[in-house]
């Protein structure tokens, strides 16, 4: 299970790691991106034009499928249940954000324990940072986007505070490490 | 690290240490927390043990037994009370366009907001229905298992800087005036108006059960709740409001939520699919 994070800039991040990775490429992948929460958006369409892997938003207890990319919705939490499948949550913003990366890489570590990957992208604020400590905390891999490369450092360095032994990857090279999982 | 405005905290509940809680909860409160997704049990229990700065379980049921109002306070921390006006402001326009204005040439319309915490989705169907100049011939009653939010509720009383984010959803969902009209300020306290309440009440209730109300509701509005349940819990409490709605009425759901999983769904069928409202046939 990997867990995506990420906010200003997230979106040219994730299409640049979108492209690179392969067709048959089939761990799932929850994307967690701060968006607004009163306007339609059309995150998976824009998204999907750089992967054929199929893209969806997580739905409430929808179980978690291989081979599927989801991403979280607007305006509420996106928690994981023991079983493997997602619930929704609208409870108190955390990090001024719902979704919160935070709780999702959180949840996404106490479920899956080693087996969870983390990785935070570009963004504005410190949301990631603690969950990131999380997936670590519980025995998983952490991935944090070199901070140079990406359009605003503030969450990959908040990110490698809170984990100083992650890896820092470019996007490029983020495609790479997810293809040989 | 700047974790300071963050929920997730230092003492935390394991997956393991959730079964001991929820036992506890059960024996000792006769309250059944089994088939509530898991992860936000733990959630907000993980808060709670912040909260209360116990490092473990076993302590905050210590906790809760030296305390005469045990239930009472676990109830008040562990329901989610986050809600807005005018939360998706579709909803209420296609409720408008395609439910009140169905509903207009009734009698009487008997409205339940099941899991109405502070009040804030029951005052905007109040502003909804006064806009339509029905507000006079509506009975709506609010419940929720947490009676400290029933209190707030009834007191239409909100912080000023929360009401000034209402304004733009209000308009969203079609309010013809400014939301401005429906409150008097003091100090850092926007108090709505009495009127606005007059056909309102509310109840102390728990959805795993059966309300206890005479049946044949016109509309039931039911949002963000079913979330924080397992789906086999989701089917009872559908099942509850499937009952208490009379034939012809309508059931709005949280823009995540659906009846597709429930075994009496063909009883419905679908009126908004963005909005997630269903017409009982």
């Amino acid at each position: 299970m990997v867990v995506i994070g990420t906010s200003a800039g997230g979106i040219h991040a994730l299409k640049i790691i979108l492209e690179g990775i392969n067709r048959d490429f089939n761990i799932p992948v929850v994307i967690v991106i701060h968006r607004l929460k009163n306007v339609k958006s059309h995150m998976e369409s824009v998204l999907q034009a750089s992967t054929s892997v199929p893209i969806k938003e997580a739905e409430e207890k929808e179980k978690i499928q291989r081979g599927n990319i989801y991403i979280a919705p607007a305006n509420y939490h996106l928690l994981i249940e023991e079983d493997g499948s997602f619930s929704l949550s609208v409870d108190e913003l955390v990090n001024f954000s719902r979704p919160s990366i935070d709780i999702t890489l959180v949840s996404a570590s106490e479920v899956y324990k080693e087996k969870a990957i983390g990785i935070i992208l570009t963004g504005a604020n410190a949301d990631g940072a603690y969950g990131l400590q999380s997936i670590h905390e519980n025995g998983g891999v952490t991935v944090v986007q070199l901070p140079e490369e990406a359009q605003v450092n503030t969450m990959p360095l908040e990110a490698l505070k809170a984990v100083p032994g992650a890896q820092k990857l470019s996007l490029r090279a983020i495609s790479q490490f997810l293809n040989e999982l | 690290m700047a974790l300071s405005q963050s929920s997730l905290e230092k003492h935390y509940i394991s997956i393991s240490q959730k079964e001991v809680m929820l036992d506890f909860l059960d024996q000792e409160y006769q309250l059944s927390l089994k088939e509530y997704s898991e992860a936000s049990v733990r959630r907000r229990i993980t808060k709670m043990l912040n909260e209360f700065g116990l490092d473990r379980v076993e302590k905050l049921c210590e906790f809760l037994q030296s305390r005469s109002d045990g239930k009472q306070l676990f109830i008040e921390k562990f329901t989610v009370n986050v809600t807005e006006m005018f939360r998706d402001p579709h909803f209420y326009k296609a409720l408008e366009d395609k439910v009140i204005s169905v509903l207009k040439s009734r009698e009487n319309i008997r409205i339940w907001a099941a899991g109405c915490s502070s009040g804030e989705e029951i005052l905007s169907l109040c502003i909804l229905l006064y806009e339509m100049d029905l507000l006079h011939k509506c009975h709506i009653l609010g419940t929720d298992l947490n009676s400290k939010m029933l209190d707030e509720a009834n007191n239409r009383t909100y912080k000023t800087r929360h009401v000034s984010t209402y304004m733009k959803p209000y308009l969203y969902a079609g309010g013809r005036y400014g939301l401005e009209k429906y409150f008097t300020t003091h100090g850092e306290n926007a108090i709505f108006h009495a009127f606005l309440h007059e056909n309102v009440s509310f109840k102390e209730h728990n959805l795993m059960e059966p309300l206890g109300e005479e049946p044949g509701f016109d509309l039931i509005v039911c949002r963000n709740v079913l979330i924080y349940f397992k789906s086999t819990l989701q089917n009872r409490v559908i099942a509850y409001l499937d009952k208490a709605l009379r034939a012809g009425g309508f059931l709005g759901l949280g823009s995540k939520e659906s009846i597709i999983f429930y075994h009496g769904k063909n009883h419905f069928k679908e009126i908004d699919l963005e909005s997630k409202i269903y017409q009982k046939i």
